[in-house]
């Protein structure tokens, strides 16, 4: 966990701990989890993006994550409504979004993409997919991908 | 004193009928002078057919024979016109009894012939008229004995004039011997005697065929008021009749289904409403007849959609559609209504009928469809959500044990692991398998043509990745008719029995798949063949049905929900699916799509 939450690379939304610490521990495996930042809902990535609330005045929301990981179903704000708050808001508009959930529902696939999403993974049961998947989407976006920040 | 008499000519005859006297009488009905005319015959007064008939001879043979010869007819005067004579010839007698003369009295009785000329011919014009009747038609006295009938009476009675005059009204033959109908003619008769005009309706026979008679008897009275005689007229009223009764029919028909049907005129004014429409609206027929049709229904169309609606009617003669309407009691009622112009005789459409039918209760069973199927649809979207996530957190870190702590778990730690993580492994695909058979009821078909040589041939190359078990299953496959499907749903109809006919023929040495089809009166009929471990015949009802499977898990791996949803799929088509296999000899799977 980074100290300074300015200095955050890869923002995890997830509500599911054990996912989360599945994710989390893949990354950290392959060395990309330094600067990685685990928030449990919706309401709380809307705080940390937007430099609300609980995060006003450690947070700049000048300073944003190189990427968001964001899970769909969750409690209070779900993914969707996130997706769509940082995608509608030109400070945070250019932020990578990867949806990383568990729904192949074709809906939320086609309003993910309209929304502005930037990937759409569906978390594999088999451990082994899931494994790779996380390594591949963390080597991408993070290594091989160039920032706009 | 007999040369004075005017008023008669009286002429002496002699034996010869040689006029001997002439007086003054016979000077004015004849015309001739006396000196013109005595010395002549008196066969110069008869008309040219009379005298080459020889009548006035025989009138003077008659009058030697009997004394006396009586004679009315046409006769001559000078100037050639005629008159209406009646004469007497009397023959004289001398004292011996010989025939000596006559005397011929003559009377101009021209003004009586035309009187009576005039009645006769008067009786003529009302018996005529009567026989221009196509009715039975007669005069009868009181009692009801006939006075005059028309050739119509005569016919429908099948009797002779002479026969019908002698028969009595109430005792025709044309009641056919129904008590009623005697009956009834015998009121009538006694109500027309007391002067009250009847008309009713009988049972009767006319001209041999029982129909039934509308009768009227008309008394007709004297200047004394009292009745003289009475007109009776029949009938035969059985095709209006039957023609009335048809329409009443109808009518009631109209009136006794459940149904609502009613009808307006071109300026859209209600000119019929019957009693399913008084229940469906709640509103009388009273209230709604010449009333303006949208109003009276509570139609929510806009000027626009009822232009709309009148455009189509006027150029299609029909319209048919869904619409709401709203009831007297201000409850809005869902309707599948149906138009059509009515035209007049001319051809002249003169309104519109509408028959209405109340789908409120479809409508919302529709709806509760639709509300039961969104909630199906967000419980799998939250079983295929929620379910995943412990699975995935078991074998999650059933691997991360295996990984991480790898030199701390003995070979048997390690094979319960694989166990672990297998079995949660199949949990998985029997979620994903339920929820795809899940979506797959709700999803719409969407048809195009679907080439089903590449589709198939697309599919086995999927399963038989070059090299490797390419070799070892004998394909048969024939010339596939192209049919029009949904081409994702067919494809998945397709892998299902492909990837069944390899996993089942994996144990056999020389695995043979045919895949063929044929068609039959209606459906194309489409199959999947292998020589692989077949199935007990006995079971194939359970073959379709989802979770059931005829093998043990651990000889054939699966979920049992395969089968199901081909079923489904071409259950969604119109077509079916049913399979033929014996044990260890090899199965035959079926499905037929509607052309």
């Amino acid at each position: 966990m980074p100290n300074d939450p300015n200095m955050v690379e890869v923002l995890l939304v997830e509500d599911n701990m054990d996912d989360a610490e599945l994710t989390i521990r893949e990354l950290k495996k392959h060395n990309m989890a330094n600067q990685l930042y685990h928030v449990k809902d919706g309401e709380e990535a809307l705080d940390f993006i937007f430099a609300n609330r609980s995060y006003l005045g450690t947070r700049k929301i000048q300073f944003p994550p190189k990427l968001i990981l964001l899970d769909i179903q969750m409690p209070k704000v779900n993914g969707i409504e996130v997706l769509e708050a940082i995608k509608t808001d030109p400070r945070t508009a250019k932020i990578p979004v990867i949806i990383l959930t568990s729904s192949n529902e074709n809906t939320d696939i086609q309003r993910c993409y309209k929304l502005g999403a930037n990937s759409y993974i569906v978390k594999p049961v088999n451990f082994i997919n899931f494994a790779s998947a996380i390594k591949n989407l963390g080597y991408y976006w993070l290594l091989l991908n160039h920032s706009p920040f | 004193m007999i040369e004075e008499v005017e008023d008669y000519a009286i002429i002496l005859l002699d034996r010869d009928g040689i006029i001997r006297n002439w007086n003054k009488g016979a000077e004015k009905i004849k015309q001739y002078s006396e000196r013109e005319i005595i010395g002549k015959n008196f066969s110069i007064f008869y008309t040219e057919g009379d005298r080459q008939a020889g009548l006035p001879e025989k009138l003077i043979q008659d009058a030697i024979k009997n004394g006396k010869a009586l004679h009315e007819g046409w006769r001559l005067r000078k100037d050639g016109s005629l008159f209406w004579g009646s004469i007497v010839i009397t023959a004289l007698h001398d004292e011996g009894g010989q025939v000596i003369g006559f005397t011929k009295v003559t009377r101009d009785l021209s003004d009586r012939k035309k009187s009576e000329e005039l009645i006769r011919w008067q009786k003529q014009e009302i018996q005529d008229f009567m026989d221009s009747l196509s009715t039975f038609c007669a005069k009868m006295d009181r009692e009801g004995k006939f006075l005059l009938v028309n050739k119509a009476a005569i016919k429908t009675s099948g009797l002779t004039r002479e026969q019908l005059m002698a028969t009595h009204f109430v005792r025709g033959p044309w009641w056919a011997n129904h008590e009623s109908s005697y009956q009834m003619a015998r009121n009538a008769l006694q109500q027309a005697c007391l002067g009250f005009a009847t008309n009713y309706e009988t049972r009767a026979l006319f001209s041999g065929r029982p129909v039934t008679a509308n009768i009227s008897l008309i008394p007709i009275k004297n200047s004394k008021d009292l009745v003289e005689y009475i007109i009776v007229e029949g009938r035969d009223i059985t095709t209006q009749k039957k023609a009335m009764e048809q329409i009443a029919y109808m009518a009631r028909m109209m009136e006794d289904t459940c149904e609502a049907i009613f009808s307006c005129d071109t300026t859209l004014r209600i000119r019929s409403w019957n009693k399913a429409s008084e229940n469906l609206y709640g509103i009388p027929y009273s209230e709604a007849i010449g009333q303006p049709i949208s109003e009276t229904v509570g139609s929510q169309l806009d000027n626009d959609s009822r232009q709309e609606i009148l455009n189509q009617l006027y150029e299609f003669g029909h319209w048919k559609g869904e619409t709401k309407h709203i009831k007297k009691d201000g409850t809005a009622i869902h309707l599948l209504i149906s138009n059509t112009v009515t035209r007049d005789d001319q051809g002249k459409i003169d309104g519109f009928v509408s028959v209405v039918r109340d789908i409120s209760i479809r409508k919302s069973l529709e709806l509760q469809l639709k509300k039961a199927n969104e909630d199906l649809e967000a419980f799998t979207y939250s079983v295929s959500h929620d379910l995943r996530a412990p699975l995935r957190g078991i074998i999650g870190f059933t691997s991360v044990l295996e990984e991480d702590y790898a030199s701390k778990l003995d070979d048997e730690a390690k094979r319960i692991a694989g166990i672990i993580r297998k079995n949660t492994l199949h949990m998985g695909r029997l979620i994903d398998d339920l929820l795809s058979f899940s979506r797959m009821g709700q999803k719409e078909i969407q048809k195009t043509i679907v080439d089903n040589n590449t589709m198939v041939r697309e599919i086995i190359a999927s399963f038989t990745p070059r090299g490797k078990e390419q070799g070892k299953i004998n394909w048969e496959i024939e010339s596939l008719v192209n049919i029009k499907a949904d081409d994702h749903l067919i494809r998945q109809v397709w892998i299902n029995l492909i990837s069944n006919a390899i996993k089942y023929t994996s144990k056999n040495e020389r695995p043979l798949i045919k895949i063929g089809s044929y068609p039959t009166k209606d459906q194309q009929v489409f199959f999947v063949k292998d020589n692989g471990v077949g199935f007990d015949d006995r079971y194939k009802q359970k073959l379709f049905k989802v979770f059931q499977r005829l093998h043990a898990a651990d000889e054939f791996e699966g979920t049992g929900v395969g089968l199901a949803i081909v079923e489904r799929i071409i259950g969604k088509h119109g077509g079916k699916v049913w399979a033929e296999g014996k044990e260890q000899e090899g199965a035959c799977f079926y499905f037929s799509l509607p052309f």
